[in-house]
């Protein structure tokens, strides 16, 4: 994360205060900074969302796009993760310094949003084991300001909220073939 | 032959703290590399109150400048200047040496050769000699290599300290000096940075406000809340830190007075004494992690600025 220069005092004091559950602006340990949260920010998408909280500022982006459901779950649709840690967040993510944490970041997202009770992933099947909705999230980080994982994770819920795919239905009406009408959204 | 503080010292350092001072380009202003090593102390060091070019950048916050510093090997070079923001000036004052010019605080880089290479928030890096610095009590100070190598434990990098104006370089870089006892190392408190434009300049930077507890309104944006020392002893603005915990009640004004600041810098109100006063009085009746939301923040500023009118008749 970014990093600060403080003296040696100044971090003895934060520490007390931490202990005696008053950070320097006030706010308990657990308290969270304002938080900001906007939907349908990105016009190409299928959802999107910027959550700011406090100096951290993520850009969320959706896309649903079809695909072949995984061999393991045939009957669901899933989520892609895909985190960018890019310069303008702080100058150590120049160049590939920001990978490791972009790893460890959508590797999180990745458990998080596994649970059932996240997003209903049958709902984006829609014929098993052949045809489904992948949902690409990319997560931009565009500015670095503590508290990573919180923002993100309210950030990609809010443009999985967002987010709507058409309705898809399969005519099975000649033999081994599957003819895909689309309508729209409803 | 003067001794060299060993080259390998610099690196010896954290690669983050090194980076610091360039990485957070955001808070840091520009820093740049010692200015002039052996040479110009041999030469009798900065010329004084030249350039009115010169002390007029020392309060502003820097610009982009393409300028260009001279390479000692120290130096993280364009990086601090891009990291710079805005270029904007205050009109170019002359100022003589030795005369209080204003009162920064500032952080320790690096130490070179008899000197502190200090980032206060302005374009260029000032430098702190170490013969402009008081020994703890006030001793006299003996220059000598056993000097030097004791300065690290009087300072690290990192600290902060407050300072004075010396005199300014003919490239905008100031020299600072501490003679004085109310100026020295920073012990506990919190900082808050500031755009210099919107510190007020008056005649005293120490307040001790009536709230409980102190503040220093330094010229370069750099502005620090600390507990009021109980007693002024005579040794204040040595190097001795108190180390122990602060009592809760003080924290809790420090931690209002840091919220009310930034209330006051987010809509763009003068910062001195009185506003800040004000400004703490009229968010009382909040809770202090309350001060930070929007529409708070806007509340308390504008009955700050009822009050500061009606002041003004």
């Amino acid at each position: 994360m970014a990093s600060v220069v403080l003296s040696e005092a100044e971090k003895l004091y934060i520490v007390h205060g931490v202990q005696e559950d008053l950070r320097v602006d006030g706010r308990g340990c657990e308290d969270y900074r304002c938080a900001e949260v906007e939907t349908d920010v990105v016009s190409n998408t299928s959802g999107s969302a910027r959550a700011k909280l406090g100096h951290t500022d993520i850009l969320v982006g959706v896309k649903a796009e079809m695909g072949t459901p995984k061999l393991e779950k045939p009957d669901e649709g899933y989520l892609e993760f895909f985190v960018d840690c890019s310069a303008n967040a702080t100058p150590e993510f120049e160049g590939r310094g920001g990978e490791e944490l972009g790893t460890e970041i959508s590797n999180t997202l990745y458990r998080i949003f596994s649970s059932e009770s996240c997003v209903d992933l049958k709902s984006l099947c829609i014929n098993p084991r052949e045809h489904c909705w992948v949902l690409y999230v990319d997560v931009l980080l565009l500015e670095c300001g503590g508290n990573l994982f919180d923002a993100i994770s309210i950030a990609v819920k809010a443009a999985l909220f967002n987010t709507s795919c058409r309705a898809v239905e399969t005519s099975g009406d000649f033999k081994n073939e599957n003819i895909l009408l689309i309508f729209p959204t409803c | 032959m003067a001794p060299r503080w060993p080259q390998g010292r610099s690196c010896q350092q954290p690669a983050w703290r090194a980076e610091g001072a360039c990485g957070s380009g955001r808070r840091r202003g520009a820093a740049r590399t010692q200015h002039g090593g052996d040479g110009d102390a041999a030469a009798g060091g900065p010329q004084g109150g030249e350039a009115e070019r010169g002390a007029g950048r020392r309060e502003a916050p820097g610009g982009a400048g393409g300028h260009h510093h001279h390479g000692h090997g120290l130096h993280e070079g364009p990086r601090h200047l891009r990291g710079r923001g805005e270029a904007h000036r205050l009109g170019g004052r002359r100022r003589g040496e030795g005369e209080q010019a204003g009162v920064r605080q500032s952080t320790e880089d690096q130490v070179q050769q008899k000197r502190w290479k200090v980032e206060t928030n302005s374009r260029l890096d000032s430098v702190l000699l170490l013969s402009s610095m008081n020994l703890p009590g006030g001793e006299l100070r003996r220059r000598s290599a056993e000097d030097e190598l004791a300065m690290r434990d009087y300072l690290q990098e990192g600290d902060l300290i407050s300072a004075e104006v010396q005199s300014v370089f003919s490239d905008g870089a100031v020299s600072l000096h501490t003679r004085s006892l109310k100026y020295g190392k920073l012990g506990q408190g919190v900082l808050v940075q500031v755009s210099p434009s919107l510190v007020k300049r008056q005649k005293t930077h120490f307040h001790d406000l009536p709230c409980g507890a102190s503040v220093i309104l330094g010229n370069n944006g750099f502005i620090w809340i600390y507990p009021t020392p109980e007693q002024k002893d005579e040794e204040a603005g040595g190097f001795t830190t108190n180390l122990e915990p602060v009592p809760l009640s003080d924290r809790e004004v420090i931690s209002r007075l840091r919220n009310c600041i930034v209330a006051l810098v987010t809509q763009k109100l003068m910062l001195f004494d009185t506003s800040i006063l004000y400004c703490y009085e009229a968010s009382l009746p909040h809770q202090i992690k309350d001060i930070l939301k929007p529409e708070v923040m806007e509340e308390i500023v504008l009955e700050t600025r009822q009050r500061l009118l009606d002041l003004e008749g």
